[in-house]
């Protein structure tokens, strides 16, 4: 994700966060969301830890499980990133 | 018993028919051998045939169920080229089945098999097996040591197999940051496909460029590549190849301002691939995801 002012590493950690709160939201489990997603539930927990970039298919299909626009997850990133900065500044 | 007559030939133009990209070629070439194996009653022979033809059959997708006779092929053939063969091709069937622990397993069988038998060549797939099994997994540390390694070993100096493991390094470089690296081993990976006339993998290159001239800003040659890599994907029937090449022209289009542009290619990535996700478009013309994915997992 391109937020400026962030460096990529805190980048992925925002974008890992983000989508552990909309799975939390919608009160599925890690291992449900993985199996849906055609994806082991560890990779799901590093996807959320920020520490695994996925392929494409893996990334759309989480989009659509989660069922988030764009522009919400989007909103949702910038939330994150406020927190972020809040909590360093 | 000698082998049957012409079975070395056989099996020497298939492999020669691999090397040049001409897979449905050689897996005819490679079901003749084990034809001829079967008639003269040679199952060493039989045993190299079937794995070079599993071997091509999986890179054309033909992913019948080839495991238990390569299991079998491997306990009857300790050290040697053939369990070499039988090996590397297990892990090739678990990497395709996404099994990342067993495929890794056999990866480092074939090692050991490569190395026993002092097979400079082989050593060097292996290690590039395990360095895109490594990728697969997102460690970009981890794979480029092992693409680092396959290149080092690799003493054929055949063009197409070195531009494989070429590309792979150069898209880890471009993943770390280390861009001129990159996009140095990304265009001879390309001179070198062209050079061998392997035209048929030149879209993995050209991937790869697209997305490290985004990283450089170059949105006009990121575009150039993708459409270049689009066509040789669609040519190659690799479904994945037309995906990522669909992904990065958006992503090109939407970094040079066209965003009608960037809509129409990733309008054309959710038509084809996603139909039931019809807010995809929306999302990626709003997200830029190139930190997320792996083009290569």
């Amino acid at each position: 994700m391109d937020i400026p002012g962030i460096a990529p590493p805190a980048q992925l950690e925002l974008v890992g966060r983000s989508l552990r709160e909309l799975r939390q939201r919608q009160k599925l489990s890690r291992e449900e969301v993985a199996q849906r997603a055609g994806m082991l539930p560890g990779d799901l927990l590093r996807i959320e830890k920020g520490e695994f970039r996925v392929s494409l298919d893996v990334l759309i299909n989480l989009l659509a499980l989660l069922r988030v626009s764009g522009e919400e997850f989007l909103r949702m990133l910038r939330t994150a990133q406020s927190r972020a900065e809040g909590r360093h500044g | 018993m000698a082998e049957p007559p012409r079975f070395e030939e056989l099996i020497a133009a298939g492999r020669g028919a691999v090397e040049g990209g001409e897979l449905e070629r050689a897996l005819g070439l490679f079901d003749e051998a084990l034809e001829q194996a079967h008639a003269a009653g040679r199952p060493d022979a039989a045993d190299r045939a079937f794995c070079n033809r599993a071997a091509v059959a999986q890179e054309l997708g033909q992913t019948g169920d080839v495991i238990p006779g390569l299991r079998r092929i491997l306990t009857r053939n300790p050290l040697s080229e053939t369990g070499y063969l039988a090996a590397y091709t297990l892990a090739r069937a678990y990497d395709l089945a996404e099994d990342r622990q067993k495929a890794n397993f056999y990866a480092r069988i074939a090692r050991e098999h490569a190395t026993a038998i002092g097979h400079q060549e082989w050593m060097s797939h292996a290690h590039n097996l395990l360095g895109r099994l490594a990728l697969s997994d997102s460690d970009f540390e981890t794979a480029g040591r092992e693409f680092t390694e396959a290149l080092r070993l690799d003493p054929s100096g055949r063009p197409a197999w070195r531009a494989i493991i070429e590309d792979n390094l150069g898209y880890c470089l471009v993943v770390g940051g280390r861009l001129r690296e990159g996009l140095t081993l990304l265009y001879r990976s390309l001179r070198g496909l062209r050079r061998s006339g392997a035209r048929r993998y030149e879209f993995h290159p050209r991937l790869s460029l697209s997305l490290a001239q985004l990283e450089r800003g170059d949105a006009r040659a990121a575009l150039r590549h993708g459409r270049a890599a689009l066509d040789g994907a669609e040519s190659a029937g690799d479904a994945e190849g037309v995906k990522a090449a669909y992904y990065l022209l958006g992503e090109a289009a939407k970094q040079a301002g066209d965003l009608a542009l960037a809509r129409a290619y990733f309008g054309q990535l959710q038509v084809r691939f996603y139909p039931d996700m019809v807010n995809l478009a929306d999302t990626l013309l709003a997200v830029d995801a190139r930190e997320m994915v792996n083009l290569k997992a």
